[in-house]
């Protein structure tokens, strides 16, 4: 097979970016859903919405704020897109979750009526979901919201944290809906708290050297970015990202259907807190893979992995009544950090081993190993090679001597 | 489990976990078990993508104590020959380098430095050696000999095991060192003019703790001789041999 030279495989680093095209969304499903949501936020936003005076927001969060979306594993499993609804002018004193719930979901029935979907928007536990039957299907959770900065500030001291550690995420800070929540119905009362545009900012600040660079490139090409903060994560593939997604999809496969696999947002979590600035995928999972085992090793009876934006939220809350989860949570990464060393350490860059084809599914190898170009010697153990590593050991004066003490 | 122990167990998790896919790690009385396929990769970035440079089938044991007592790596294939000349005994245990005189000249003896550095060293070794070239970083000679070759070699005295003995025994005493005096290593000269400075530094090295265990070493490391072998070796040392 005749691969053009900008497509070929010369490297270990050049195989995962292949992994990773093959498990990314392809542009046009990106975009169709973020024209969707956008569709939605003006549809709420319109002069006679039921919503119109709070100043709806519509905003990303989850995989597609983080730009961490792969495929489904299945042909037929649709994406997620999360959503916050984020009513700016509403208040709790004046409207109880319930109320809220279903002021948002007046509109988005009337947007579901409107555009002809098939599927009425389906009144979850927190959100709103709406099926979206095309060839790019994926289901919307819409989370209806308003602002939260008292409501966190409260649950933060009531949790025992010094509120000045996490002060700038105060005003990012969210009260969402929850049927289960004990004031569902009920105003004047404290609601739950989420952050997701203050993890948002917690992330982009794990790769801000990355971004920063990737910032001053697009400045360059004539596309203004202001700062960081300001950077839509979608539209960049860092090397954190990348590692992600091949992390998600080792999960997919290890776990395929089970619910109580490793969630997303711990995986990020883990991922983007052991980060270090690597410039490529393979240093980043090099880095990130002991320092996730590890960080799950370390964790006590009671695992608490905080909500980096929103610490008083454990993301492994539920490990507790479910050891299942947890059980699987220290499995996966076992395995994921062995499956893909076996690649990045104990293989050629053109030989990948069974144990990480598998993880990544064989279909997506199958795609990738064609483009993979033989252009280095093909033994890499030669007595050349292993003089050369010798003589790097000796400018760097570790050398030691072998002995024999005898039998 | 002891919290030196724990600590151990963190280290070695910390050392494996980066690029040791196929070692396994256990603990077994408080020691740390290392066993599974070490892969000897290799570190130039020209050759990192070209996958590992050998495999071995090992186990590591290491002692809760270390560094304080030397990790024993025994080869769990044929990967090696198991034979003197390649440093390795029919049992399979490997002799990576003399431990004692390693750890005293490494700021920082972590296990970690240990894998990197003695173990790697070894195979890389191994490799070349199998590959029909010389040992590339040397090797010491078999037995005390070589011990006390290493030893010396710290100490900047002559390999002599008498001069190693005499060194030891006054470190182990804690005797204070002065340069200026007959060197401690039985010669009728100063110290500055014999030893010279890398005694002092080994002074500082060593222990009077440490020269007292390194004395018991020497002797274990001696083999036993029986009483013919006691008379021939003095005759075979004797200056002038009678002649009959």
């Amino acid at each position: 097979m005749n691969v053009p030279k900008d497509r070929q495989i010369t490297s270990k680093e050049g195989a995962l970016w292949a992994i990773v095209r093959e498990i990314s969304i392809p542009q046009t499903y990106d975009d169709k859903a973020r024209g969707r949501y956008r569709s939605i936020g003006e549809w709420l936003d319109r002069p006679d919405s039921k919503v119109h005076d709070l100043k709806p927001k519509i905003s990303a969060q989850g995989s597609f704020a983080l730009g961490t979306v792969i495929r489904p594993v299945g042909d037929g499993d649709a994406y997620d897109v999360d959503v916050v609804c984020e009513l700016e002018k509403g208040d709790h004193k004046h409207m109880s979750q319930a109320e809220l719930k279903s002021l948002v979901g007046i509109e988005i029935k009337a947007y579901a009526t409107r555009h002809q979907m098939k599927q009425v928007p389906q009144d979850g536990r927190r959100c709103w979901t709406m099926e979206y039957a095309d060839e790019a299907e994926f289901h919307m959770d819409i989370l209806p919201s308003i602002p939260g900065k008292n409501s966190y500030v409260a649950a933060m001291v009531a949790a025992g944290y010094d509120i000045n550690g996490v002060r700038s995420y105060t005003g990012t800070a969210i009260s969402i809906t929850d049927k289960k929540h004990c004031g569902y119905n009920d105003r004047g009362v404290t609601w739950l708290v989420s952050n997701p545009k203050g993890y948002l900012r917690w992330f982009r600040g794990r790769q801000y050297q990355m971004l920063e660079q990737r910032r001053a490139q697009m400045n360059a090409a004539g596309r203004v970015i202001a700062s960081v903060e300001d950077f839509p994560n979608h539209e960049v593939q860092t090397p954190l990202q990348n590692a992600i997604k091949l992390l998600k999809r080792h999960r997919d496969v290890m776990f395929d259907g089970d619910e109580h696999k490793p969630i997303s947002i711990i995986i990020s979590t883990l991922a983007a807190a052991s980060y270090n600035g690597e410039a490529t995928i393979s240093e980043t999972l090099r880095n990130i893979l002991p320092k996730m085992q590890r960080a799950i090793e370390d964790l006590g009876p009671v695992a608490v992995i905080p909500n980096p934006s929103y610490p008083a939220e454990n993301f492994a809350d539920k490990w507790q009544e479910k050891p299942a989860k947890r059980k699987n949570f220290e499995r996966w990464i076992a395995r994921a950090r062995q499956d893909f060393l076996a690649y990045l350490a104990g293989s050629r860059f053109d030989s990948i081993p069974p144990a990480f084809r598998d993880s990544m599914t064989a279909e997506t190898i199958r795609k990738v190993a064609p483009l993979m170009s033989l252009t280095t010697a093909a033994v890499a153990a030669s007595a050349a090679v292993a003089a050369e590593e010798a003589a790097a050991v000796k400018a760097s004066g570790t050398t030691t001597k072998p002995w024999f003490a005898g039998e | 489990m002891s919290d030196a122990a724990k600590s151990l167990l963190r280290d070695v998790r910390d050392s494996l976990y980066v690029d040791q896919p196929y070692l396994d790690i256990a603990t077994r009385d408080e020691a740390v078990v290392v066993e599974g396929i070490y892969l000897l990769l290799a570190k130039l970035p020209a050759y990192r993508d070209r996958g590992p440079l050998a495999e071995h089938r090992i186990r590591i044991e290491i002692p809760a104590d270390y560094p304080a007592t030397e990790p024993r790596v025994t080869m769990l294939d044929d990967s090696l020959p198991r034979h003197e000349s390649f440093h390795c005994s029919t049992s399979g245990v490997c002799c990576v380098t003399v431990f004692e005189t390693w750890v005293v000249t490494q700021k920082d003896p972590s296990i970690g430095a240990f894998l990197e550095g003695p173990l790697r060293n070894f195979f890389l070794s191994q490799l070349l050696r199998r590959k029909g070239k010389d040992w590339p970083f040397e090797e010491w000679n078999h037995g005390v000999d070589g011990w006390i070759d290493a030893v010396a070699e710290l100490i900047g005295c002559r390999p002599r095991k008498t001069e190693v003995r005499n060194i030891l025994e006054r470190r182990r005493d804690d005797d204070p060192l002065d340069m200026r005096a007959e060197c401690p290593c039985g010669a009728r000269v100063s110290a500055t003019d014999c030893c010279g400075p890398s005694l002092q530094d080994f002074w500082m090295q060593v222990s009077a703790e440490t020269a007292e265990l390194w004395l018991r070493r020497m002797v274990e490391l001696t083999p036993t001789l029986s009483p013919h072998e006691i008379q021939q070796k003095i005759h075979r040392n004797r200056p002038f041999r009678r002649v009959h």
